[in-house]
């Protein structure tokens, strides 16, 4: 694993594990009648981060999910092709989020946008983490398009699985 | 073309993708944005204008993933999955599995049957099939195959173990529905429990005939079990007790909602395995990080989906297919009828909110015309909505199922799609006896 | 023909959709059938926070939104959701469509978002609904309850805890003991069957929320000839009136309901408490004024005191000869 997916990991896993112990002490000190602030604000903003950070890793160790019944037989000839037309679907998706995100967070840091709640919390970091993310997925795909034999050597190896 | 004809266009779009093993994360994102480019470009006058979509299109594409996303409901996926994570590090999962295997081990397809009882308990608690698939399916897969079970049944009966979730309650769909019908939200809660209760016994009537039919399916202990042993695999279940109690009694008792309950089950699964030396620092980092990753991956495509709910709903697909049934002067049972089946093909597509929000305030009408019952109606309309998680293309519990079990018991999900069958032909009778009687749903809200 | 989408939150049920079909009904009879408005309920089309951007974008030509998702882009037009004024649904909607069409600020606030607005909308006043009788202001002291800015703020003066519920969560809040007191609006009230687990109901004199209503896509508006603006502006003002009249009929309608049909108790604050609110809701005014432009308050004020007065002496619209 190299240092850029490890930082990665350890940003997504403090993410959510922030999730978890917050809302753990929130629900300890809702029992001594004090209540945390804006638990439901600060857990959609980590959740932010849970669901975009890793695309990135999700493409590189090709954990999305997908349907090969109907093409895991065909010949290798073909299994190449269909890996581009994935690395490109994949280029067009994230390209999109990421464009979007673009526009979103652009608009957020010119109207000052805020979110909702008890502390005002501006809106352009959770944006910001959503550009972050698709473009980490937009990065593995170009990966993935110039790394064929490895793609190839995978479908091979799944050919082979009883 | 008109919306309704490219709205269907673009779900043959992401199939065909799927079908030449594009992830359908990008399968349906791609679908539904040519779509949506084509509902927004698309001038009668002038012909296709591009760039009059690309405004509405990326403003669709920037809030509808983000608002699904950045939700504090959303958390309870993460959180319920951290918690099969973490309890199976600190080896309850493990010891539940062990003691479930003297109890029940020489009961045919024992494992299966304790796996849907905790399903039902589960769903108990949680007001979330995804919440409900994601716990039990991280807990309960890999130990079941690790027991010689069949991954067929292994994965199917949690992905559908794991939509009673959403019947018994506490019920999100149901919640949902109260509020767009404008009706009890705690008759509704109520009418779910009797066809949550006989959706588990068809599970287990299914898993019964599966491994009778298939009896290598579920490996059999063959030794007897001394009473010391049962004791001893009754005591080693206190672990899981405990977690179990927690969330129960705090769920019940108001002390803290179902997603706190989540949080503190999981820091309390975390002390108990810091407690018997089996958690340190590190591999907790490692539980967390794949909890994050398996959400993520869920995550990506449930934003196809939603994105899906988009285009339906700027285009006229639901109103013209109900013009459809409409036109085609149907009787009272034949229009239900259609309607039901209406529930079954957009349960393929698109997910459960999204139809919720659609379909809700369409039929309703129709329905109330009709003299049905609207408690009965939202039975009916919320066990659609829950096979329609596991019916392919668009599964999402099967996909939480496969995305759920760790990587070295990599499950295809066509296997998951199969182990899912055999129960979707008995949920044809149990939606049908609801359909029946519709005194199953009613009973209980009647008694209040 | 033009064919115009409208986004809206709620369901299809009641009168606010009711509403909303017959401002439809309306634009397409004047517009001698040239607008033609299809209407998508229950969010599917655009989620209730992202209606005043899907709005803009264009998602949707027209689209009934909240400004409280947006606190940032309408600071000035959220003037409607202090605690101050007059709790008269036809003088609040009345003073806030002429506040947007007069005053530049909080109109440049719209013309931001590329909106316009058509049509303003009231909740009816803020009370809070309750497990147990609430009729003192101390007993607010530690309580745990759910309500939101700007009105939080006054509460909190007092020692109530806040703890955030969505609006579809707080029956669930209540029934579990999560929270013992909700802030809420009598209409909400039985929709969403709160009555079943809170059986008390404390009026508090503090306020509507008036910042909230029924926006178009301001291109899109801009390209239709005058005389179809018009009608859609026209539509919008028989809208807010309508609005009104029907929130006051609910209101006094669901409160009759709500105390003989399902043994709902009204309370009121006691005279001195009552001032001790407001002068809490002087807190959240000089918040506002932090950042906001003062002429809007001046105006909005002015504004209700003028509606108010000819409320005294004409009486509604609806009921004048
Ligand atoms: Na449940
Ligand atoms: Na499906």
């Amino acid at each position: 694993m190299t240092r850029g997916e490890a930082a990665i990991g350890w940003v997504i896993s403090a993410a959510l594990a922030f999730c978890a112990l917050y809302v753990g002490v929130a629900v300890l000190s809702s029992l001594i009648g004090h209540a945390m602030p804006d638990e439901d604000l600060l857990v959609a903003e980590a959740m932010v981060v849970v669901a975009f950070l890793p695309q990135v890793l999700l493409v590189l160790h090709r954990r999305h999910i997908t349907v090969d019944a109907l093409t895991r037989h065909l010949p290798a000839a073909v299994q190449r092709p269909l890996d581009v037309v994935t690395a490109l679907c994949g280029l067009i998706t994230y390209g999109a989020l990421g464009w979007a995100a673009w526009f979103a967070l652009d608009r957020a840091i010119l109207n000052h946008s805020v979110n909702i709640g008890f502390i005002e919390l501006a809106e352009w970091p959770a944006r910001a983490m959503v550009l972050l993310g698709t473009a980490g997925g937009v990065l593995a795909c170009l990966v993935d398009l110039v790394r064929p034999h490895e793609a190839a050597r995978r479908m091979a190896a799944e050919d082979d699985r009883p | 073309m008109t919306p309704s004809l490219l709205t269907g266009a673009a779900f043959g779009l992401s199939m065909l993708l799927v079908a030449i093993r594009v992830p359908i994360a990008y399968a349906l994102l791609i679908g539904a944005i040519a779509g949506l480019i084509g509902i927004y470009g698309y001038d009668p006058g002038i012909g296709l204008d591009l760039a009059a979509a690309i405004r509405p299109v990326t403003s669709i594409l920037a809030d509808v993933p983000f608002r699904f996303v950045h939700s504090y409901e959303l958390s309870t996926i993460p959180l319920y999955i951290l918690l099969g994570v973490v309890a199976h590090q600190a080896g309850i999962t493990t010891d539940v599995f062990r003691s479930m295997r003297t109890l029940v081990g020489r009961m045919p397809g024992g494992l299966a049957m304790a796996c849907i009882c905790g399903c039902g308990g589960f769903s108990a608690l949680s007001g979330s099939s995804l919440a409900c698939a994601a716990a039990m399916g991280r807990i309960s897969v890999p130990e079941m195959m690790a027991h010689g079970y069949d991954r067929r049944l292994a994965t199917g009966t949690v992905a559908v173990g794991g939509t009673v979730g959403s019947m018994i309650p506490p019920s999100i769909p149901f919640l949902l529905f109260a509020i767009l019908a404008e009706v009890s939200v705690s008759k509704l809660l109520l009418a779910g429990i009797l066809p949550g209760l006989l959706t588990l016994l068809g599970y287990f009537i299914t898993v019964q005939i599966w491994v009778r039919l298939r009896p290598e399916a579920a490996p059999r202990r063959a030794e007897r079990v001394t009473a010391a042993e049962k004791l001893r695999a009754v005591i080693g279940l206190w672990p899981a007790t405990l977690l179990f109690a927690i969330i129960a009694v705090g769920v019940f008792t108001g002390l803290f909602s179902t997603i706190q309950a989540a949080a503190v089950s999981v820091l309390v699964a975390t002390l108990i395995g810091v407690a018997r030396r089996r958690i340190n620092l590190a591999s907790l980092a490692g539980a967390v990080r794949e909890a994050a990753l398996q959400s993520a991956l869920l995550f990506v495509m449930a934003f196809g989906a939603k994105v899906m709910i988009s285009l339906v709903a700027s285009s006229n697909l639901t109103a013209d297919l109900l013009s459809l049934t409409a036109a085609a002067d149907l009787g009272r049972w034949e229009t239900m009828l259609a309607i039901v089946a209406l529930l079954t093909v957009m349960g393929m597509f698109l997910d459960p909110t999204g139809i919720l929000l659609l379909l809700v305030p369409v039929t309703l009408p129709i329905v109330e015309e009709l003299g049905f019952d609207i408690i009965w109606y939202a039975v009916i309309f919320v066990k659609m909505l829950e096979i329609g998680l596991v019916t392919p293309p668009l599964g999402l519990n099967a996909f939480m199922v496969k995305a759920a079990i760790p990587r070295e018991y990599d499950v295809p999900l066509r296997d998951v799609f199969a182990g899912i069958a055999p129960f979707l032909v008995l949920e044809v009778v149990v939606v049908a006896l609801l359909m029946a009687f519709p005194i199953i749903s009613l009973l209980i809200p009647s008694l209040m | 023909r033009t064919s115009l989408s409208l986004t809206q939150y709620g369901p299809d049920r009641g009168w606010q959709a009711d509403l909303l079909k017959a401002y439809a009904e309306r634009v397409r009879e004047a517009s001698g059938g040239e607008l033609d408005i299809r209407i998508t309920f229950g969010g599917a089309l655009i989620a209730a926070k992202d209606v005043l951007r899907g709005v803009g974008d264009g998602v949707a030509d027209l689209g009934s939104f909240i400004a409280v998702y947006t606190p940032a882009e309408l600071f000035n037009y959220r003037v409607g959701d202090l605690p101050v004024g007059s709790t008269d649904p036809w003088v609040g909607n009345a003073s806030m469509m002429e506040l947007v069409r007069t005053n530049p600020v909080v109109k440049g606030e719209f013309d931001a978002q590329n909106t316009v607005l058509l049509a303003n909308s009231t909740t009816t006043e803020v009370v809070l609904i309750c497990k147990e009788p609430l009729t003192s202001l101390d007993q607010l002291d530690g309580m745990k309850i759910r309500a939101n800015p700007p009105h939080s703020l006054a509460f909190e003066t007092f020692g109530a805890v806040m703890v955030s519920v969505t609006t579809p969560d707080v029956y669930q809040a209540l029934d579990r003991g999560l929270i013992a007191c909700a802030q809420t609006y009598v209409p909400t009230i039985l929709p969403y069957r709160q009555y079943e687990v809170a059986p008390h109901v404390t009026m508090l004199d503090f306020g509507q929320n008036l910042a909230f209503g029924l926006v178009m896509n301001k291109r899109k508006f801009e390209r239709l000839t005058p005389a179809l603006q018009m009608v859609l502006v026209q539509a919008g003002e028989a809208y807010s009136v309508d609005y009104a009249r029907y929130s006051l009929e609910s209101f006094n309608q669901i409160k009759t309901e709500l105390a003989s049909d399902h043994g709902v108790t009204f309370h009121t604050l006691p005279d001195a408490d009552h001032d001790r609110l407001t002068a809490a809701g002087q807190d959240t005014v000089e918040a506002f004024l932090d950042r906001g432009d003062p002429g809007v308050l001046q105006q909005f004020q002015a504004l209700q005191k003028a509606y108010a007065a000819e409320l005294q002496a004409n009486g509604y619209p609806w009921a004048r000869q």
